[in-house]
């Protein structure tokens, strides 16, 4: 037993000493915490700024009812709706009258203006209006800035005093939605935020994948030791102090331990980023520990399959090539993502659950995501245990029979029959 | 008698359709260094990992130490493998006192063991360095000493002469002798006769997995001798009616006695016809011819 523990440490050591392991641990989840909060600031910063811009209107017409977009101003919550409208701008703007065209051409030019808006004298008849704004604007957005809040204050202006003030204002905004989704289990809410929304499909994805990263880094450093130590020699000699048991136990549970641990960090770091309103994910203490269930049997299965991998293939790279199709297969559900998200408790979400190979990604991104029916979890979780478990053992004898030969791949037959083997 | 350490008995162990090893038994004697001879490609170093336990015979028995291998007896044989290899990146020191931990010994005394190691076999400067930044020779001592490091009961050798020099061929064989006189069981596999010849009390040898000498080797030479004696004397050979024929041997006559002709009535026979005998001994086949011979009559 003391053996084990043993190989358990210096395996744990040499894992969390690696350059790739410290960058997986400490850097990723730092590089997701930073984009996280750089989108909430450039969000926060977005509110703040509304309503900064300034557009200028030159109106050759006499037309324009400059009161309207004064009123809005003041804050009012109905002239607001005046100038904002159905079609409102993604950005509040301020409306300043110009009475020469020069002089708001050099304003654009010093950016005191977002765009010049010039009502020429035959409107009425053409329609037609010129706008100036800088070369730039037209790149980044495509759209004339304020050119709603502009549209707006026209229709106010023109139909003022020709209607009602409510026919007014059904004009200006002639619809006031009040969305409501039909969610998960059926639940009708309001619709949320595009924030909200892309939180709620992001965070489960984000985390599932994070869990799955972590398998695989783990599972491949296991690879990456059980081959080296066959290509240089050493297995020999640890087979000659230990039982091939003990070496594969204490490597799998080293380099588990290490997984465990970017685990537990990446877990707090979304637990703790969920709390501060980061993100939006469901990580209630139950959904927390069975992810981690999920992620210890899908790193054992992964381990016993990559192990066995390794001790057969011999040579590093070919290794890597075969593990590359585990991790291939264990990612697979990511193909399946839109569906996913549709029917979370879907059929395709229920296969994918089932299959021991996929279920620690499906599962994770489920649970995270929606409400999981207990049965799905039960069964799931079971089956998952059972082939982490086939797989250790099978590994191990694998291990007992295949680590000392080289040069010779064994057959599909023999390979079989070393599973079968004690 | 002696401790029996370890046991082999009707051992067969085959991969695939090949049989490495048919049908072999021997036993190993406490205190004793004990010679495994064989060609390239004999079954030894199958042999070898039966007693270490890495691989399992499909019938016979392998017992060491009374009993067969269990975990805990791993930490009372040091094993050096014929295939060295350690962890490249890992530190002298560190990869000693990992091994000694892994074979029963506290941090301290693994420590202690790897540091009076390196000392006696003057490597105490590279303690600190990298494996892969040791020459080829140090590498292999260093590979010794993680066999010795745990003070083990039994010695398992393979190819323990492979890659060093002369100096270092002595240092080693020194080594062994100094580990016998101690009380150690060693068991080794060579390919230098001479080697085996000076070391080993007892051998065994194996040619394409069956066993085709064992025993010790002053019975074996004696099995394979040619009954003749070496001879520096003034007689007349000729006039000897036990003598089949004579030839000129490094400066002595090599006499070739008749069958059944006993070598101490020859040396009556020289006393009584009055010679001046200078030298006369038994005339052996050296174990490397023995070696040769039987590979060849199996072949």
């Amino acid at each position: 037993m003391k053996q084990i523990l043993y190989i358990i440490r210096r395996e744990f050591l040499m894992a969390v000493n690696r350059k790739a392991y410290v960058v997986s641990v400490v850097v990723v989840p730092l590089i997701i915490l930073l984009f996280g909060l750089v989108i909430k600031y450039s969000v926060s910063q977005y509110e703040t700024t509304k309503g900064q811009a300034t557009i200028g209107i030159v109106d050759q017409t006499q037309l324009v009812d400059f009161k309207l977009a004064e009123e809005a101003q003041q804050q009012s919550e109905e002239s607001e709706a005046l100038i904002a409208g159905s079609d409102a701008d993604k950005q509040k703007y301020k409306i300043e009258r110009y009475d020469d065209v020069d002089v708001g051409i050099d304003d654009v030019k010093q950016g005191k203006l977002t765009a010049l808006y010039v009502v020429e004298n035959d409107y009425l008849q053409t329609g037609k209006v010129r706008v100036y704004l800088k070369e730039s604007w037209r790149i980044t957005s495509g759209k004339s800035p304020g050119l709603a809040s502009f549209q707006t204050l026209l229709r106010s202006s023109l139909l003022e005093s020709k209607v009602t003030s409510e026919t007014l204002n059904r004009v200006v905004t002639p619809t006031k939605l009040e969305e409501l989704a039909i969610g998960k289990n059926d639940a009708i809410g309001p619709v949320q935020g595009k924030w909200q929304k892309m939180n709620s499909f992001f965070a489960p994805f984000g985390l599932s994948f994070i869990l799955i990263l972590a398998i695989f880094i783990s599972t491949g450093y296991l690879l990456q030791s059980t081959v080296e130590e066959k290509e240089n020699r050493v297995i020999e000699v640890m087979l000659s102090t230990v039982t091939p048991d003990q070496l594969l136990w204490g490597k799998v549970l080293g380099l588990g331990g290490a997984a465990l641990l970017q685990v537990v960090l990446y877990l707090t770091l979304f637990t703790l980023s969920s709390s501060y309103g980061l993100i939006t994910i469901d990580l209630r203490p139950k959904i927390l520990v069975l992810s981690i269930a999920f992620t210890v049997a899908g790193y054992l299965l992964f381990a016993g399959l990559l192990t066995a991998t390794g001790i057969i293939g011999g040579k590093l790279r070919e290794s890597s090539q075969v593990a590359s199709v585990w991790t291939f297969v264990a990612m697979s559900p990511f193909w399946f993502l839109s569906i996913l998200v549709d029917s979370p408790n879907g059929t395709v979400a229920r296969i994918l659950s089932f299959f021991p190979l996929t279920a620690p990604l499906t599962m994770i991104f489920r649970l995270s995501f929606t409400a999981v029916p207990a049965i799905d979890i039960v069964i799931s979780l079971g089956l998952l245990v059972i082939s982490a478990y086939a797989s250790v053992r099978a590994s191990a004898r694998i291990f007992r029979a295949a680590s000392l030969l080289y040069g010779k791949r064994p057959t599909v037959p023999e390979i079989f029959r070393w599973m079968r083997e004690a | 008698m002696r401790d029996v350490v370890v046991a082999l008995s009707n051992v067969v162990k085959s991969f695939n359709s090949v049989v490495a090893v048919n049908d072999v038994s021997f036993s190993v004697q406490r205190g004793e260094t004990f010679g495994l001879l064989g060609p390239n490609g004999a079954g030894k170093t199958t042999l070898i990992r039966m007693i270490m336990d890495i691989l399992r015979p499909d019938s016979g028995t392998v017992e060491v130490l009374g009993h067969r291998m269990e975990a805990k007896d791993k930490r009372l044989i040091g094993y050096l493998p014929e295939e060295r290899g350690l962890y490249a990146r890992q530190k002298v020191l560190s990869m000693l006192e990992y091994l000694a931990l892994l074979r029963g010994l506290s941090r301290e005394q693994g420590r202690s063991s790897a540091l009076s190691w390196l000392e006696r076999l003057g490597m105490l400067e590279v303690r600190d360095k990298k494996i892969s930044e040791l020459s080829k020779g140090n590498q292999q001592k260093v590979q010794l000493i993680a066999t010795l490091v745990a003070d083990p009961e039994i010695i398992i050798l393979d190819e323990p002469f492979s890659g060093l020099d002369p100096i270092n061929m002595r240092t080693v064989s020194n080594l062994m002798r100094e580990l016998v006189a101690a009380g150690k069981t060693i068991f080794l596999s060579a390919h230098q006769m001479s080697v085996v010849e000076t070391l080993c009390q007892r051998v065994f040898m194996i040619n394409r997995g069956k066993g085709v000498l064992y025993g010790e080797i002053d019975e074996i030479k004696k099995q394979y001798s040619d009954n003749a004696v070496l001879v520096k004397s003034t007689a007349d050979y000729d006039r000897c009616s036990l003598v089949s024929k004579h030839i000129s041997h490094n400066g002595s006559r090599k006499v070739y006695l008749n069958n059944g002709g006993d070598q101490r009535n020859f040396l009556a026979w020289l006393v009584s016809v009055g010679a001046d005998v200078e030298s006369f001994e038994r005339s052996t086949t050296p174990l490397e011819d023995i070696f040769i011979k039987v590979v060849e009559e199996k072949a």
